[in-house]
């Protein structure tokens, strides 16, 4: 069960704590600063923030249980080789330079120290030291399906999830947006796009169905059934029974479009969703805030409001703004009007954290 | 000798006092500076060792091009 969650948001690191009376902010880092993703590590404890200067570019920094946040190495690319033309599937020139850190996750357990991130423009990078040092996974990057890779929301394809088989280090899965659910078995040497079933209707009709073109907004996989995996898509709903081979659509009531979606470690037909109208108005359904669950595997949806503003609610959930414990009860999501709500009975009931604080980027659970 | 002076907004995230170093050009005195300091260099230059896109470079009060 956790107590605290890291709140990563425009203006800083918020970090929110259960306490007597419930939940509520208890520090921040890096105030006035885009702090744009953050890592609770429970294998060792260990904590990484990632930040977006702007002007100089992004950075990672961490602290050591008990210890004092440090700059550590960021994900940086290679030099391109000079004369090489490598474009996007917009045709655009890639520039060979972190852009934004958009995904970050601890290997498996008989990894020590060992992290795996994503970026924009679309590369993956290992860590094998805790973020002293970091490496371009060369087979993906060189992979000729990257270049089909476009971006969507953002001017850049990115990797914004990572999913680590439980039942192997050695497999990982990542969602790109626009390109698909990538997967390896052999720890990163070789890559397939496993996206079969997924339909983006934004698309001609010939390559609506194309799984290089999908946009996954987000991938998650259950921990203690991880034949299981969920996709909030751009188009809507995705389930796979069958680790990423085969994907099929299931519908939500209000809305099947959003951003985030959590999925229970233990009930892999338990999901969480956080809709919006859709891709062209991005907001609650007539101005109330809910969270949709289904139990049954996608058949059915329920929609939880209680503790959620009703009136007048305009927050949209990125992401990485929703989280799950280990628990399976407690989860939390914070938005972009700065809004941050947990509930500890799976979403029936929510408490309000706060209405004011920065745009919300991501929430993270983060032990005791 | 040229005197190298970042700005407090830089200055605010990463320690980079004034220092002089040597070099006949923008390039070389910047790569000098950031062989005694390298962490300010991932400020200032992006992975492929460009100028960022927002930074300038001012030269005896002129825009280094």
């Amino acid at each position: 069960m956790s107590n605290k969650v890291l709140v990563s948001t425009r203006k800083g690191l918020f970090t929110v704590a259960r306490g007597a009376k419930g939940w509520s902010v208890r520090n921040v880092d890096f105030l006035a600063d885009n702090v744009t993703l953050a890592l609770h590590d429970r294998r060792d404890g260990w904590s990484y923030a990632a930040l977006n200067h702007g002007h100089f570019g992004v950075k990672l920094h961490r602290k050591a249980p008990g210890g004092a946040w440090e700059e550590c190495a960021a994900p940086a690319y290679p030099p391109k080789p000079e004369g090489l033309v490598d474009l996007d599937g917009w045709g655009k020139p890639v520039n060979w330079s972190t852009q934004l850190i958009w995904a970050l996750e601890p290997g498996g357990p008989d990894e020590p120290g060992h992290l795996w991130c994503g970026t924009l423009p679309g590369g993956l990078f290992q860590s094998r030291d805790r973020g002293s040092s970091w490496e371009l996974n060369r087979p993906l990057w060189d992979n000729p399906g990257r270049n089909k890779w476009m971006g969507g929301g953002a001017d850049l394809p990115g990797i914004h999830s990572i999913c680590v088989d439980p039942r192997s280090s050695k497999t990982v899965r990542v969602g790109v947006s626009c390109g698909g659910v990538w997967v390896t078995h052999d720890g990163g040497k070789s890559w397939e796009c496993k996206a079969q079933g997924m339909h983006y209707d934004h698309m001609p009709d010939s390559q609506a169905d194309d799984p290089g073109n999908q946009d996954p907004h987000m991938l998650v996989q259950c921990q203690a059934a991880p034949d299981r995996l969920w996709v909030q898509h751009h188009a809507g709903i995705f389930i796979s029974r069958d680790t990423s081979e085969s994907w099929q659509e299931v519908h939500a009531q209000p809305s099947s479009f959003g951003f985030a979606v959590a999925v229970h470690p233990r009930d892999p037909d338990t999901a969480w969703f956080v809709p919006g109208i859709k891709d062209e108005k991005r907001i609650p359904v007539d101005g109330k805030l809910v969270v949709t669950r289904t139990r049954d595997g996608g058949k059915s949806f329920e929609i939880l409001r209680k503790g959620l503003p009703q009136e007048h609610a305009y927050d949209l959930v990125f992401r990485h703004a929703l989280a799950i414990d280990e628990s399976g009860d407690r989860l939390a999501f914070g938005s972009t009007t700065g809004g941050v709500w947990v509930t500890e009975d799976q979403g029936d009931s929510w408490q309000n954290v706060s209405h004011t604080l920065p745009p919300v980027h991501a929430v993270r659970f983060a032990g005791q | 000798m040229a005197k190298v002076v970042f700005t407090t907004n830089l200055r605010r995230h990463v320690d980079c006092p004034t220092v002089e170093a040597t070099g006949s050009t923008v390039r070389e005195v910047l790569d000098n500076v950031f062989a005694q300091n390298s962490r300010v260099r991932g400020y200032v230059l992006d992975d492929q060792a460009a100028l960022r896109k927002h930074m300038t470079v001012i030269v005896d009060g002129h825009r280094s091009s």
